[in-house]
């Protein structure tokens, strides 16, 4: 049975990110945020202590943790001043490495000891396309065979972290949609190392006003050499295997949510409680008060979702329906208690510098990403309650 | 390769403290333990001297209920193993009983040559558990200490004091106390963490350790624990800005006279 229980690894865990997070204090996020850049040297000082390595084998020089551990390095990194932007600026590798640790031969697996030493990025994940969208099957980057290696042509959209990031997992089909008996065939994992890519994949920064911190980026790859022992898993069986990284993916990101949740609410607790307005704390109006209880009970219950999909994940049992339902519910429940910290905090609530209208930002990205909450009500209808298909 | 031992103490967080509205009483309960913040900086140090020259780094510590998890913690820094007694009657303020238990736990630890204690405890500020140990095993003290070094098998010494530097030198076995100048103590690192699960903590009963409960009856107890009651005086100065600069001062000399 999964347990909530937190053993004194984890605890040692989450104090050791704190620390090393409370070196970044709000004014350093807020000048990323404004300046539109990347947190450099928080993720540099991230990688330097080997936190990069937490959920990749002892045998390739990790700590040898698993999806749980990560999550708590996570959500213990959106439990901060710098909020699902320190997470989300390195939260790629850790669900990256699933895939290589499990499908990856030796050639690619050579690149984990350095990414757990803090040497390598493997920050960025290619999956989406204008022509796609959350419909992975329908992606035509194609990657064809020469020799023994791959060309591959296509565009990428909406993809993360692709300027500081060495190492890319590129999902592309090696057989056309139109050439396949199940749409979900033909479509295979590479390892793209981005350093010697050169002009074979042109980036284009796509802004929003969201996560201003993290680049979101178009990819157009034209000729890019892949070799074939770059390849993860099996030709051909790559959405089979993509769906272990976006399990660990949901998984974290559920994480990171309820760290910034409750730690969004613990700002506004005590506003409200120190805020005096027609004589008395505002926090003694139950308008105010109810919300942040009732925030704070969504996190708690979205928790129990997330513990319960990490217990399965790390079992090696099935776990789509849990891990979804925990990005699902944590991703709910975090934005809800931004807009109840925007809302006690008043015009405070959206000034820059109490950092919430930031954080208010940033939640509204994981109700839509990595996956849109809808389509989980879409797969838990049909896949869960057996529902007819509606898509 | 000296072997070195660190006395830390797990202390409440002062700094999480705040006093009853009242009572004016510190309110424990809202405050979380820690290790003393000196007795980091000795581990930290007695780390760097085993990162030069070898040995082994033991922590000793002794409180009326030690939290395993922060002794945990300094074995995730880097300590090599641990030797702890928990016991309800060294919730005690007198030196003597705090370095009486230690010293037996630095028996139990083995051998040493350097026995490395932060200057005072967070909690109580008595400055006294490395001079009594030095007392105790009969080594050389050296207090204050701003930066160590070990060559030759002898200890050279800075020590900051208010009428300028001193630096001292003594033969080991010794007992060196530090502040927060000397370092900054480093945050474990993720494989530091994994690694200290693996790492021993020693338990003992007070007869472990050869001593009885009548061993452990203070000489010295607390009587009384409050926070100074500071009030504002709201006191409110008009005029134009030069005349309330001369006021300002005015009072602020008399205040000073006064005192």
């Amino acid at each position: 049975m999964y347990t909530q229980a937190q053993t004194e690894e984890h605890m040692m865990i989450r104090k050791a990110v704190r620390e090393l997070a409370s070196k970044y204090p709000p004014e350093y996020w807020r000048m990323k945020d404004e300046r539109r850049e990347y947190p450099e040297e928080f993720i540099r000082e991230l990688m330097r202590e080997g936190w990069m390595g937490v959920n990749i084998p002892a045998e390739y020089g990790g700590a040898g943790y698993k999806i749980t551990e990560a999550s708590i390095v996570l959500e213990e990194l959106s439990a901060t001043s710098g909020g699902l932007s320190a997470s989300g600026a390195a939260h790629a590798s850790f669900f990256n490495v699933t895939i290589l640790t499990k499908y990856g031969n030796e050639e690619c697996k050579k690149y984990l000891p350095k990414i757990a030493k803090g040497e390598l990025r493997f920050q960025a994940l290619a999956i989406t396309e204008q022509s796609a969208g959350f419909d992975t099957p329908r992606i035509s980057t194609l990657a064809v065979k020469r020799g023994g290696e791959y060309v591959i042509n296509g565009r990428k959209v909406f993809i993360s972290r692709v300027k500081h990031s060495d190492l890319m997992l590129l999902v592309a089909r090696t057989t056309p949609y139109s050439e396949v008996k199940r749409r979900t065939d033909g479509i295979t994992l590479f390892l793209v190392d981005l350093r010697k890519a050169n002009d074979s994949i042109t980036v284009r920064e796509i802004p929003n006003n969201v996560r201003r911190m993290v680049d979101t980026n178009e990819l157009i790859i034209e000729n890019l050499v892949v070799p074939e022992n770059h390849v993860i898993g099996e030709v051909g069986k790559g959405f089979y295997h993509l769906l272990e990284v976006v399990n660990a993916e949901r998984i974290e990101i559920a994480a990171e949510c309820i760290g910034l949740g409750r730690y969004v609410i613990s700002r506004a607790v005590e506003y409200a409680k120190n805020r005096v307005v027609f004589d008395r704390p505002i926090g003694m109006n139950q308008a105010i008060a109810h919300p942040l209880a009732e925030a704070y009970m969504r996190l708690e219950a979205a928790d129990l979702m997330r513990y319960k999909a990490a217990h399965l994940y790390d079992s090696g049992l099935p776990c789509g329906a849990e891990a979804n339902m925990a990005k699902y519910l944590a991703a709910e429940a975090c934005y809800y208690a931004c807009d109840r910290a925007v809302q006690t905090l008043g015009g405070y609530g959206l000034s820059v510098e109490t950092d919430i209208e930031r954080f208010w930002r940033e939640s509204r990205l994981y109700i839509l990403a990595p996956i849109s909450q809808e389509m989980i009500l879409n797969y838990l209808s049909h896949n869960i309650l057996g529902l007819p298909k509606s898509y | 390769m000296p072997d070195i031992v660190v006395c830390v103490k797990q202390t409440v967080d002062v700094y999480q403290l705040k006093p009853h509205p009242e009572t004016l009483e510190p309110v424990f309960s809202q405050a979380q333990s820690k290790i003393s913040d000196f007795d980091l900086n000795a581990l930290e140090e007695a780390l760097r001297i085993r990162e030069k020259g070898g040995g082994r780094v033991s922590v000793v510590s002794a409180g009326p209920s030690i939290n395993q998890l922060l002794i945990r913690e300094t074995l995730a820094m880097g300590a090599d193993e641990a030797h702890i007694i928990s016991h309800p009657l060294l919730s005690t303020y007198d030196g003597r009983v705090t370095a009486t238990v230690l010293s037996k736990l630095v028996e139990k630890a083995g051998r040493w040559d350097l026995i490395l204690c932060g200057e005072a405890s967070l909690d109580n500020s008595d400055y006294q558990t490395g001079p009594r140990l030095a007392e105790i095993f009969g080594v050389p003290h050296l207090a204050y200490v701003t930066k160590l070094e070990i060559s030759d098998g002898r200890l050279k010494a800075w020590k900051s004091m208010e009428d300028g530097l001193h630096v001292a030198s003594c033969s080991m076995p010794a007992v060196v106390t530090v502040g927060l100048e000397i370092n900054t103590p480093r945050l474990p690192s993720l494989l530091m963490i994994r690694a200290a699960t693996k790492k021993p903590i020693h338990e003992y009963r007070l007869s472990d350790l050869g001593l009885t409960e009548e061993e452990l009856n203070p000489s010295v107890t607390l009587r009384e624990l409050k926070a100074l009651k500071v009030e504002r005086r709201r006191v409110k100065l008009e005029g134009k800005p030069e005349e309330l600069a001369e006021k300002l001062a005015d009072i602020l000399v008399r205040e000073a006279l006064a005192r």
